[in-house]
């Protein structure tokens, strides 16, 4: 194995440029596979142990207290599926956050929010203030305090030293936020439901109060989405061990409890999958893209890989023939070929991997206001290796069927000096021109060794497209308008609650048009029914077009009370489509059957939710829409106008009306800034990576192509090209070449793009989600990409001055 | 024969350190090209006749000493000055053609051509259709380098040399990698050039080559060591084997009375 290790030795060190930019490439791919899968695994994998390590059970359930109160449990005891039951008394109340000096902070809430006694139910960890790492001797809160998820920071600007104000009937108690928890259940902003910790005594005091305030109430759904004060159980049911033996998981339990009835027609019943599910939606979307641009540069740099080995077998025609001719066989060649390009992706990858696991714990912070998990350590990413091992694998199969072009390569190659296998294209290049010379000698020296070009345009078309498909999604998400289209959401600017019977909806939206005009009034309701032990969020809108059309992927809105329009998610595990029916059964247990008149793209429930105009809701769960139907949702022509219509209501109504926002997804606002802010920043992240990856493209062909043309270079310089206009000359080509590759990448982002991300951002509903890529923009991204292409170009050329005429001079 | 001076160098010197060691190639050389000669420098191998062609040409900066050409200080000039000299005024023939690969041979002409001031584009393709013409390259003009012959190649490459009519034509052994044909062919191109006014300065080590030049320089050991002039080359009588013979025996003489 002697001459085979000189021969590798030789090669590497004779091409050390080419294998270093090579090797520049794949830890680049490396790490970006690393840092994802990692990222993955760990924030996955800390989801899922945190939920174990508080208990949390394989179903999660809120049932309401008065109609069930005991019977759920004796029910649950009797399944042989069910192990151990937890359970634990609960409280919502309408609440609000103040900040410090007692200004209203966010929003007023719109979600279902509970109170819990400190220590009595899930075993959560205290956060420091930082969320950076665990509060271990946390106290928990004292009488006048609460403690928050990491969500409430990032839906309201909620902070340790803010107030949650709660509404008990008459009563309204004030608490100072003292510390934040993590809740794997309800502790990420993408959860409908909220948890809030109180100290147990202050909570065992408040809990009659909330009893006394349902019975006054007369018994409304404590889980429709109102302003109510109901106290409720929660339950966390594991599976029996035969159960889980048998293969079982939460969301069979889920499915087996709903058969077995054993929760009130009211309850919200979640699986451990599904909670986690829900968390974890905008890491697993992230991560989709994340991989998908990890492979993307695998694929960038097995090209350049491959194109690389094809260029050295080339240039070392004359060399293998001089070996062959003295006896080192074919096998040795490609053997020491084989090796140079393994050696080189072994150390590259394996310092990806070292550096992918070295940084990706710096992504963990952002990620705990998504997931409302802290991850603390890094669990090892076998799978990332496994993957990379793949990719090895892969890399060297490729080199190695070049390396068989080795086996042509005679003797006779060597006293040519490898001059009769250059092949050449034929003509039909264009003219060379006295007038653009730079740009034509580059443009013939292109259409003259064309596959030395192919890598490198497939690099630029691939690089293109993911840029270009970056921009789309951040322009998409841009403005709140288009995220509103986007995700299927709406926002009303002004929510009014008409407090008593004295004012009427004429009065108050003359009112608000003496301010500002009205573009949209609706009333909006929502309630949550359980759909094979799921519960999903059914939504009443009095005027459906506050959604927009785009948001339609099939049928029309409702405009029927029995007719529904489904969630994507929804239509796809229901198997609905435009005309078949859906059966559900109402809070009093009657199955009632709507027909599906359309699927959205929403995000309502992950896509799991329903749209029913607003009667239709209310004809399917009766009067407890009650109080909806007193607050009216408005959109104004000016939303900047929407403070000076409150204050001119307020004025003129007083405590009459309720001004404050109600909007279904008025707390949705801090939850996509978020999201936009996360996207905003892989984006830049990976256009920056995209062109360091150009950069290190550039530098491996360029570098292989002046070293090939250095003959060339040499005798224009002695005809008188200055090296400006060589570099130049040498720079036109990559513009070239990747303005081509790039416009088709874009081109490809521009016709696909959308179906792509819709389909990744179906995960969570948003299906039809529309890429904004205008042509101005796309074509923007492509020269772009085409100007870092020349410009890196340019400075790798600056090794033309080091050409030397002597060099031509044969002494 | 012999014009004005057109480059001239004075105490020119050059050397080199290798490995700590300080080796004279050139030894203080005073030397004029006059306008219009046919020069040829001879010397053996290693004697620097290579390295005073690239001090000459400005393709090397000497350690000491001066370059003109037509009395403008040209050694030491800057890269952009030197290009420049290069596309108007200086023209060169190496060893090998050192054609550029992807261009056709007569886009190897035309493409310099296109360099020179004053000069259009439909201008440059004239002057170099002529040249490919005048070589006799027409059938191949379109061809690419690897597909035209070794003496196809060098005549395209003397084409290019004189596509902008230079001041002066460098020849680095232009014929050394020919067979005796193809020499020929190459010498009485250049032959013909300089009987046209082209003043041409080559390097040889061939005796047959070097007849085609009017005034002979010896370098040996860093110096010019002798001169010697010859009437003009009469390219009438280039087959003619009595004025061939008889020009090789007074360069050889002249040789021999040198040592070579």
């Amino acid at each position: 194995m002697e001459p085979v290790r000189t021969l590798t030795l030789a090669g590497l060190k004779r091409n050390a440029r080419t294998f270093a930019g090579l090797a520049v490439l794949l830890v680049l791919a490396a790490f970006a596979l690393t840092f994802t899968i990692s990222l993955h695994a760990d924030l996955s994998g800390r989801a899922l142990a945190s939920y174990e390590e508080t208990g949390g059970g394989d179903v999660h359930a809120l049932d309401w207290v008065e109609e069930t109160e005991g019977e759920p449990a004796r029910r649950l005891q009797a399944l042989s599926e069910v192990g151990q039951v937890r359970v634990l008394r609960a409280f919502s109340a309408p609440m609000a956050f103040e900040d410090a000096e007692g200004e209203p902070l966010g929003e007023s809430e719109s979600v279902t929010a509970f109170f819990e006694p400190w220590g009595r139910g899930l075993e959560v960890k205290a956060l420091s203030d930082g969320f950076d790492s665990y509060e271990a001797d946390a106290p928990g809160p004292k009488a006048d305090e609460v403690y928050v998820t990491p969500a409430e920071n990032v839906l309201s600007q909620l902070e340790v030293g803010d107030s949650v104000v709660i509404s008990l009937g008459q009563e309204e108690r004030r608490f100072t936020v003292a510390g934040f928890f993590e809740d794997p259940q309800m502790g990420s902003p993408f959860m409908g439901t909220r948890r809030f910790l109180l100290d147990p005594q202050t909570f065992d005091e408040l809990l009659p109060l909330a009893e006394e305030e349902m019975a006054r109430a007369g018994g409304a759904n404590p889980f429709a989405v109102e302003k109510s004060t109901y106290p409720f159980m929660e339950y966390e049911v594991d599976l029996s061990d035969e159960a889980r033996a048998a293969g079982l998981d939460g969301r069979d339990l889920a499915r087996i409890l709903e058969e077995e009835g054993v929760w009130s027609r009211e309850a919200s019943v979640f699986s451990e999958e599904t909670m986690l599910g829900q968390s974890l939606i905008v890491v697993q979307v992230i991560s989709a893209l994340l991989a998908v641009f990890a492979l993307l540069l695998f694929v960038i740099a097995l090209t350049l890989c491959v194109h690389s080995a094809s260029v050295a077998i080339e240039e070392g025609y004359a060399d293998h023939g001089i070996a062959k001719a003295v006896g080192v066989t074919p096998g040795m060649l490609s053997c020491a070929l084989i090796l140079q390009y393994a050696l080189t992706a072994l150390g590259a990858l394996a310092v990806g991997f070292a550096v992918g696991l070295f940084v990706e714990p710096v992504a963990w912070p952002p990620f705990l206001m998504v997931t409302g998990v802290l991850v603390q350590a890094s669990v090892f990413p076998a799978a990332a290796l496994a993957i990379l091992g793949l990719l090895f694998a892969v890399l060297v199969c490729a080199v190695a069927l070049k390396a068989r072009k080795i086996g042509r390569i005679t003797p006779l190659a060597a006293l040519r000096q490898g001059a009769g296998d250059v092949r050449f294209s034929p003509r039909g290049s264009c003219k060379i021109s006295g007038s653009r010379l730079s740009a034509s000698l580059a443009w013939r020296a292109v259409a003259s060794r064309k596959r030395s070009y192919v890598g490198l345009g497939v690099c630029a078309l691939l690089l293109c497209a993911f840029i270009a498909l970056c921009f789309g999604i951040g322009a998409a998400v841009s403005e709140d308008e288009a995220v509103n289209r986007a995700f299927g959401i709406w926002e009303s600017d002004v929510s009014v609650e008409l407090v008593s019977d004295e004012v009427g909806p004429e009065e108050v939206r003359e009112a608000i048009e003496e301010v500002a005009p009205i573009s949209h009034e609706w009333l909006e309701g929502a309630y949550m029914l359980n759909l094979d032990g799921a519960a999903r969020t059914f939504l009443g809108l009095s005027d459906p077009s506050v959604l927009d059309e785009s948001s339609l992927i099939e049928g029309r809105m409702p405009r029927q009370s029995n007719e529904v329009m489904v969630g994507l998610n929804l239509a796809r595990s229901q198997d609905l489509s435009v005309g078949d029916e859906l059966v559900i059964a109402d809070p009093s247990g009657q199955e009632k059957t709507l027909i599906a008149c359309g699927v959205v793209s929403s995000v309502l429930n992950g896509g799991d939710g329903a749209f029913l105009t607003f009667e239709g809701l209310q004809r399917l769960v009766g009067d407890d829409l009650e109080d909806a139907s007193r607050a009216r949702q408005y959109q104004l022509e000016d939303a900047e106008k929407a403070d000076a219509v409150r204050a001119h209501l307020e004025e003129r109504f007083g405590d009459e009306v309720d001004t404050r926002l109600t909007g279904l997804f008025g707390s949705a606002a801090g939850m996509i800034l978020l999201v936009r802010n996360i996207l905003t920043a892989i984006g830049y992240a990976m256009c920056a990576f995209a062109a360091l990856i150009a950069v290190a493209a550039v530098a491996l062909v360029s570098q292989r192509m002046l070293s090939a043309e250095r003959a060339d270079l040499g005798a224009l310089r002695a005809c008188g090209f200055k090296v400006r206009a060589l570099r130049v000359s040498f720079a036109w080509r990559f513009f070239g070449v990747a303005l081509a590759g790039g416009a088709v990448g874009a081109a490809a982002a521009f016709l696909g793009g959308s179906s792509l991300v819709g389909s990744l951002f179906s995960l969570f509903g948003a299906g039809a989600f529309t890429i904004a890529l205008p042509v101005w923009s796309a074509a923007a991204v492509t020269v772009a990409l085409a100007l870092v292409f020349a410009a890196s170009a340019y400075v790798f050329s600056r090794s033309i001055r080091t050409v030397s005429i002597q060099a031509l001079v044969t002494e | 024969m012999g014009g004005e001076p057109i480059l001239s160098a004075a105490r020119l010197a050059k050397s080199y350190v290798t490995d700590g060691v300080q080796t004279h190639v050139l030894l203080g050389v005073d030397l004029e090209i006059r306008e219009g000669d046919f020069t040829v420098l001879m010397g053996p191998s290693g004697s620097g006749k290579s390295t005073l062609l690239y001090c000459l040409s400005g393709m090397d900066a000497p350690t000491a000493g001066e370059v003109r050409f037509r009395g403008k200080l040209i050694s030491g000039a800057k890269e952009n000055e030197l290009a420049e000299l290069r596309a108007q005024s200086f023209g060169f023939v190496f060893q090998a053609a050192h054609l550029v690969s992807d261009l056709t041979l007569f886009e190897n002409v035309v493409v310099p051509g296109y360099l020179k001031r004053g000069r259009s584009a439909h201008e440059a393709r004239g002057v170099a259709e002529g040249l490919i013409s005048r070589m006799g390259l027409e059938e191949v003009a379109a061809h690419l380098p690897n597909q035209s012959s070794g003496g196809q190649q060098q005549r395209c490459a003397v084409a290019r040399a004189v596509v902008n009519r230079p001041d002066i034509v460098f020849a680095d052994e232009p014929t050394g990698a020919l067979n005796q044909a193809n020499s020929r062919e190459v010498l009485g191109l250049l032959g013909g050039l300089n009987a046209e006014g082209q003043t041409v300065l080559m390097v040889t080590h061939d005796v047959k080559s070097a007849i085609r030049g009017n005034r002979l320089l010896y370098f040996e050991d860093g110096a010019i060591r002798g001169e010697m002039a010859l009437p003009a080359w009469d390219a009438a009588r280039a087959e003619d084997a009595a004025y061939v013979r008889d020009r090789e025996a007074q360069a050889t003489a002249w040789l021999s009375s040198l040592a070579w």
